[in-house]
């Protein structure tokens, strides 16, 4: 179970002097006697072993004897056991020092290695040079291990890496060559009240000519009874005062609009969908809340009500030869004017007083965004003259095309001539002029001046270039080769002047590209992936807002909008712990109870109330549910987010080959807890983690706010670190605000690794202790510690 | 005749039929065969899978069922285990044929090269491929590496996850001559040989520890050359054929797995190769069964109803190695010998259940013509159960010369003749 999974954690140094008064005697009374002087089994000789955890080697050998002690191999079974006491304060001792150790020896080298592009750099820069977005599932993933995907050393090339980047590169330019029209798929129905009325006017004439005779092959009693039960129903569906206004929809009565074309759907499926409707609500009491049901969306049509309007949504939804749709009904508690569930064979007369919703009609689009409209241009941004050879323009299309490929550095002769020759040899070959650029073309995306990002490092000067300046500002912001502007900069020598260094950064944050960073450096801090291994249960009380892969979507969104919102309005990083705002649509709104109405579309900053619960990284839908195991919420690992992001505290990997556990089926959550910590190689951390986590259950697996009762007000006690015990959850995150600046120092330590592209760790102390003693006197403002990160003189360094 | 055409005929320019191949080495005798397959998240603890009583006559558990008709030919640990028993523990399938310590950021120096690759470097000299790695899609739970192979620069290979383009590399017939493809050859070649140009180029201007990550770039030239290389010596040499039919898209769960066993049984009759290992997938077959994900199952932390999803998916993975080894029992060679008598064949997870790094779940079966025998349940003693001395003992079995793979300490005799 997940939320038994052990998680090594650090606190704080106390233990250092500890170190050897406790190991010693540990190793003395349980491992000498075979591990000595006298005897060494397994040639492990203890009693002369290093303490200086400075040395690589004497970690590992320490790490071994941990792993042993964590898998109880040893002592072997046969010798007196070492004390619970006494096992879990060395395994909590060795944890802590090995950490330790591992954080030094991370940051020992503060060198850049030279790495190709990662995959979300590859693909956006393939967007840049060709106008063709690769399909993310479609490209090799990195399998990089580092902590950002942006770190050397995680980043390899192989054979076949190499013509996998060939493969993709002809995939873009078939695309760009095709010269087809751009994809854009509409449907649209007019008049659904006339499509409805003339079906239901049809069936009513087919049901006379039967004369109401039940059709004997169908074999059913009652069928002459249902036809005259449908007869009715479809009248009094057709003497409703607005049937010719729209098709007219019950509560919780679901359609399905008819997109065939030909017996092939019109549409491909899951997408991005936008979905216009003009319609009206009537017939509604004040207090109701209504919404189009779309999948599992519930989309708020309240604006409905008053008059007739039409509603544009963006819905990431399932459409293919029809799309279901459904009016939903929310009247809070109780259930008025829920209509009884048609089920088969049974036809209910339609009762026009009932709150309906009037659909007159309806419109969808879907746009494929793979490609850009100028795509083409990109390549061939001039065409070729009549008096032109189609050599020399070829000639010029390939220097054009191999410059932006490589980044403002000119394509040498030799390289040139041999994609020329490759061109001239199609064109030989009977090729097309334009179709014989694709190989040359394809050549340059996968030769290793594009592949690499590569810097000049020979050269006596210990600073990069302007050009290798706006490369590494670029990707670090963009995740994306610089635009125009950046280039010319970076020509003229102006990029590293300070201030225009900042107008930068302040334009290229504000460019739509900059979600690039969030999704790189956020998202990955987050460690927002996990998300993705869990199937997420709804809660009891969710009401018509569903947990769904719908939902969720818009949940994951949701801290990368914030961090988004933080960085572009300059707002402090303490916002993380905790908010008077967060940036929702109106869906999300909903999810959390928040009574707003604003756009479904756009993600807005919407103050909160007073003592919301909400407000910070730990009250956000997606991070709660990553946070447990899809059933239910796990306090370990809300504890390990707590003190690991929120505390900025170190947390090594669960330790392998720890005897399972037998599951406590009784008691609370707590108690079953409580119970695991029995065992000595779990309480060495967990009597550490999981009082720290004890305050989230107040928030259920899906996220939704439980609130503080008599059932759970044991529960949600606990403690954290140096900073004291906490009654519950609101009392614990305002104990965290006591530590933020712990927090903003970690913070600030993990956003300067992704800016550096390589491990932070010792030897950088000096720099991120003069960020974050600036960011403090600053309030934290994030836009200016990444600029400050930006103007040091470690961003410009070899 | 496109580039794209070209590689999809590119080393499949295929195969003699069996006997020519065997006629070419002056064979009277089939060859041995090595077959590695790997499943991720292990099996269900507490004598579900393992047995409890050593010995020839082991009792059959839940999880082994449908594999008690070939009991007789079964080799299974109790300890088996790597000598660096600190994984990651989700990493369950990364360092499996490698032995490979995870802790250490390079490994060590010995054992970056799966043990399939080393065995490839003697067994594949005279094969269309050298050696044939299948895997999943995703890593689902196996941890880093791309399939069960890495190279001796502890690079992942990549592997096939595709039956129907496995089919179309091993038997599709590219619609390319003879001709044009010598001359996409040589393109080809041009093409490396620019590569390598610009990277000498490059490589002026680096840093030295820059230089080791441009080796890498020169080092999949050097990997594409030699296959290159290969393609040229099969050139005029016609495509076998399969003794099965092209499988069908999108297949998923157990026929997929079930195709992906034929096409390797195919890919062995047919001499293709003589190395094949697979990254099994898990999550498709978890899904066909109406079961829970991998990872619940895996931590089922002594739920009853979890752990009777964990023995359903042991026995339907056992089921399908049945009928893997029922292939290979049923393929006859050219002496009438059964490919199962000239295949060793291994099966197992890198790790046992729940974060259990140790005494791993491993089958070892084929009868290696004859240079290995099945030993039944087996306990090895304390100080030589390490993983690396299986796959020396399997190494060496198969004819190389050596006498370490990884940290090996010793042999396995147990299962040695």
């Amino acid at each position: 179970m997940k939320y038994l999974t052990l998680i090594f954690l650090t606190i704080s140094s106390i233990y250092c002097d500890d170190f050897s008064r406790k190991l010693k005697p540990f190793l003395e009374k349980h491992c000498i006697s075979c591990h000595g002087p006298d005897k060494q089994k397994g040639k492990l000789r203890l009693d002369d072993i290093s303490m200086n955890f400075s040395s690589l080697d004497t970690a590992e050998q320490w790490q071994f004897i941990l792993d042993e002690l964590n898998g109880a191999t040893m002592p072997p079974e046969d010798e007196p056991q070492p004390s619970n006491q006494e096992l879990t304060e060395v395994l909590e001792t060795l944890t802590y020092q090995i950490e330790n150790a591992k954080k030094i020896h991370k940051g020992k080298n503060r060198e850049v290695i030279m790495r190709r592009l990662n995959k979300r750099e590859y693909i956006n820069t393939m967007y840049e040079l060709t106008g063709v977005r690769l399909n993310t599932a479609d490209v090799i993933d990195d399998q990089n291990t580092a902590d950002y995907d942006n770190h050397g050393e995680g980043l390899y090339v192989s054979s076949f890496l190499l013509g996998k980047y060939r493969e993709y590169a002809f995939t873009a330019l078939d695309k760009v060559f095709s010269k087809k029209p751009l994809k854009a798929i509409r449907f649209e129905e007019r008049s659904l009240a006339q499509v409805k009325n003339d079906w239901a006017k049809k069936q009513i004439a087919e049901i006379k000519k039967k004369n109401f005779q039940s059709n004997k092959s169908s074999g059913r009693k009652n069928n002459r009874e249902d036809l005259r039960a449908k007869h009715d129903h479809l009248q009094s569906y057709l003497a409703q005062p607005f049937v010719d206004e729209g098709q007219v929809l019950d509560h919780n009565e679901e359609i399905h609009i008819n997109t065939k074309k030909g017996k092939q759907g019109l549409f491909n499926g899951w997408g991005d969908y936008k979905i216009a409707i003009e319609a009206q609500v009537k017939n509604l009491k004040a207090g109701t809340k209504v919404y189009l049901v779309i999948g599992d969306r519930h989309l708020d049509i309240s604006k409905l009500k008053d008059k007739k309007q039409v509603l544009v949504f963006n819905v990431y939804c399932q459409i293919k030869t029809n799309l279901k749709i459904k009016f939903y009904l929310d009247q809070g508690q109780g259930n008025k004017g829920k209509r009884k569930k048609r089920s088969k064979g049974e036809f209910p007369l339609i009762d026009p007083h009932a709150p309906k919703l009037i659909l007159k009609s309806l419109a969808i689009e879907y746009n494929d965004k793979s490609i850009a409209p100028d795509a083409y241009k990109k390549i061939f941004p001039v065409a070729k003259k009549n008096t032109e050879s189609y050599e020399r323009y070829a000639g010029n299309v390939i220097k054009y095309f191999a410059n932006r490929a490589y980044r403002g550095r000119k394509i040498s002769f030799e390289f040139y001539k041999f994609l020329m020759g490759i061109y001239k040899d199609s064109i030989k070959k009977g090729i097309d002029e334009i179709e014989a650029f694709k190989e040359p073309l394809a050549i340059i995306l996968s030769s290793p001046k594009f592949v690499y990002l590569t810097e000049v490092s020979t050269t006596n000067n210990k600073y990069i270039s302007d050009l290798e300046l706006a490369i590494r500002l670029s990707y670090f912001l963009w995740s994306a080769p610089p635009d125009k502007e950046l280039h010319k900069l970076a020509f003229s020598k102006k990029l590293r002047n300070p201030s225009v260094l900042k107008q930068q950064l302040i334009r290229m944050l504000r460019d739509n590209r900059s979600r690039a960073f969030s999704e790189g450096f956020f998202n990955k801090w987050l460690q927002m992936g996990n998300l993705n291994l869990i199937e997420v249960k709804n809660s009891h009380d969710s009401g018509p807002l569903k947990y769904s892969v719908q939902l969720e979507k818009l949940l994951k969104q949701e801290p990368l909008e914030f961090f988004r919102k933080l960085l572009i309005s300059n707002l402090s990083i303490v916002n993380m712990i905790d908010s008077d705002f967060l940036v929702l649509n109106q869906t999300l709104a909903s999810y959390y109870k928040l009574p707003v109405q604003i756009s479904e579309n756009k993600f807005q900053a919407v103050k909160l109330p007073e003592n919301s619960p909400r407000g910070g990284l730990m009250g956000m839908g997606a991070i709660l549910a990553m946070l447990g195991n899809g059933d239910r919420s796990s306090p370990v690992l809300r504890g390990n987010f707590v003190l690991t992001k929120m505390m900025g505290l170190h947390s090594p990997e669960p330790p392998p080959n720890v005897p399972d556990l037998e599951v406590q089926t009784h008691g609370n959550i707590k108690e079953k807890l409580l119970a695991h910590q029995a065992k000595p190689q779990c309480a060495s951390c967990h009597k550490t983690i999981d009082p720290a986590g004890f305050g989230l259950e107040s928030f259920d697996q899906s996220g939704q706010w439980v609130g503080i009762n008599r059932q759970n007000n044991t529960v949600v006690k606990g403690k954290l670190p140096g900073l004291g015990e906490y009654k519950n959850y609101f009392e614990q995150r305002n104990l965290l605000l006591k530590n933020k600046d712990n927090f903003a120092k970690a913070f600030i330590e993990n956003l300067s690794s992704y800016a550096f592209a390589r491990k932070v760790g010792f030897a950088d102390s000096a720099l991120i202790s003069r960020l974050s003693a600036k960011a403090k006197k600053n309030n934290y403002l994030l836009r200016d510690i990444v600029c400050d990160i930006v103007l040091s003189n470690e961003f410009k360094m070899k | 005749m496109n580039r794209r055409d070209f590689l999809q005929g590119s080393g499949a320019f295929l195969a003699l039929p069996t006997l020519e191949t065997f006629a070419r080495e002056k064979r009277s005798t089939p060859p041995l065969r090595l077959m590695f397959i790997g499943f991720p998240w292990g099996v269900t603890g507490k004598n579900n899978w393992f047995p409890s009583s050593t010995g020839k006559n082991f009792d059959i558990t839940k999880g082994l069922k449908p594999l008690a008709k070939h009991k007789n030919d079964l080799t299974i640990f109790k300890n088996i285990s790597p000598l660096h028993n600190a994984h990651h523990p989700h990493n369950t399938l990364a360092y499996y044929l490698t032995c490979m310590n995870f802790r250490k950021s390079n490994g060590g120096i010995y054992d970056l090269i799966s043990c399939d690759q080393l065995a490839a470097e003697k067994l594949g000299v005279n094969t269309r491929y050298s050696s044939l790695q299948l895997s999943s899609l995703g890593n689902e739970g196996a941890g880093a590496g791309l399939s069960l192979a890495w190279d001796k620069l502890g690079k992942p290979v990549p592997g096939y996850t595709d039956p129907v383009a496995l089919f179309n590399e091993l038997f599709g017939d590219g619609k390319v001559t003879v001709e044009q493809r010598r001359e996409m050859i040589k393109k080809e070649r041009s093409i490396m040989d620019a590569f390598r140009y610009q990277s000498r180029i490059l490589e002026r201007n680096v840093s030295k520890s820059d230089k080791d990550k441009l080796d890498e770039y020169f080092t999949s030239i050097r990997h594409i050359e030699k296959g290159l290389t290969k393609s040229e010596q099969w050139i005029d040499t016609p495509k076998p054929k399969a003794d099965m039919t092209k499988p069908k898209k999108g297949l998923q769960g157990k026929a997929q797995i079930k195709v992906m066993y034929d096409l390797m049984v195919a890919a062995l009759q047919t001499d293709l190769t003589r190395v094949i290992s697979y990254r099994q997938p898990l999550n498709a077959l978890l899904k066909e069964l109406s079961l829970s994900n991998a990872h619940p199952i895996n931590h089922h932390g002594g739920k009853q109803e979890l752990i009777e999803q964990s023995i359903i998916k042991d026995q339907a993975q056992s089921e399908l190695f049945s009928y893997l080894i029922e292939r290979l029992k049923s393929i006859k060679e050219f002496d009438n010998s059964s490919l199962f008598d000239n295949t060793i064949l291994t099966y197992g997870s890198g790790v046992r259940s729940g974060h259990m790094n140790i005494k791993l779940p491993i089958i070892v079966t084929g009868k290696g013509k004859g240079k290995i025998k099945p030993a039944g349940y087996v306990e090895l003693k304390e100080d030589k159960n390490r993983l690396s001395n299986l796959w020396l003992t399997i190494l060496q079995s198969a004819g190389l010369e050596i006498d370490s793979f990884s940290h090996s300490n010793g042999l396995i005799d147990e299962i040695r003749v």
